[in-house]
């Protein structure tokens, strides 16, 4: 087929004049993709929904901390460094930090 | 090339879509589509499909929006968009080749005797012999020879260097002759 080059010149200058025709596909296409676009965002929204749902939960908890914080009368005791340093009689920390 | 007032409109479109008002997209969309199912048509194999790659086309580009680095005209970012998704496509499609829709053989006996052919059974057999060819050298000779685009032009919007562009094109070419001469022989 020693015509092929001319053939598929012939070929590309006629389809070129040939435009799809894409009127049909483009009917609604706006209102279609809105949609899709939607459904996506509504996939997407689940772990959103539940996150806002737990908020509340959080809050309540950093401040039901916040106010045990401020009201618990802090016993320094419960510092182990600080009751071997007040109560003085651990060797090792005596030595560590001195004997004098 | 867009005109400098489709550029302002497209801004002030894509800020409204930015700040959650989907009516803007719309707007964006009913003024984009045209280039992009032109784009597409040259790839998808019907209406459905067609379809399916401008849907994908304009969700990328709603999802990537705040991407839009506003270098280039918004056309041309969207152009680019849609020669990807239709790359991937094709590349999608490479496994279950599609199947001849069309009589082939009369269509080629009607190409080998000399007969006039009409455009559209032109772009059918061509649409048959490029369906034969690999997804990037389908894709460099419908932008060239079908668009008419540049080879600088196929460069931008592909990716690929010019040199690479020149490569696929003469590979296309060889493949879509060979596919041609195939045939005809089968018909003979």
């Amino acid at each position: 087929m020693n015509k092929s080059p001319d053939i598929l010149d012939r070929l590309f200058a006629l389809a070129r004049g040939q435009k799809p025709d894409t009127s049909r596909a483009e009917l609604a296409f706006e209102t279609r993709l809105l949609a899709r676009i939607r459904s996506i965002r509504e996939q997407d929204a689940p772990w959103f929904a539940v996150a806002r749902l737990l908020l509340p939960i959080f809050g309540a908890i950093v401040l039901g901390l916040a106010v045990w914080e401020t009201t618990e009368p802090r016993n320094t005791l419960d510092d182990l460094c600080t009751a071997v340093a007040v109560e003085g009689n651990d060797p090792i920390l005596i030595a560590a930090l001195g004997d004098d | 090339m867009t005109a400098p007032s489709d550029d302002t409109d497209h801004e002030r479109l894509i800020e409204a879509t930015l700040a959650g008002d989907d009516e803007a997209f719309a707007g964006l969309v009913r003024q984009t589509k045209g280039r992009v199912f032109g784009i597409a048509a040259r790839f998808a194999r019907n209406d459905h499909e067609l379809d399916d790659i401008c849907q994908d086309v304009f969700i990328r580009v709603y999802q990537n929006l705040s991407r839009f680095r506003r270098d280039a005209p918004f056309v041309h970012w969207i152009s680019k968009i849609a020669i990807r998704t239709c790359y991937d496509y094709l590349r999608k499609r490479q496994r279950d080749r599609e199947q001849t829709p069309f009589d082939e053989q009369i269509l080629l006996e009607d190409l080998s005797s000399g007969r006039e052919l009409a455009a559209g059974e032109a772009a059918e057999i061509l649409r048959f012999a490029l369906a034969h060819v690999s997804p990037d050298e389908r894709l460099v000779i419908t932008m060239l020879e079908l668009e008419e685009n540049s080879v600088k032009e196929i460069a931008e919007l592909t990716g690929w260097s010019e040199a690479n562009v020149k490569v696929r094109a003469f590979r296309a070419r060889a493949a879509l002759k060979r596919v041609l001469k195939l045939y005809h022989e089968q018909v003979a």
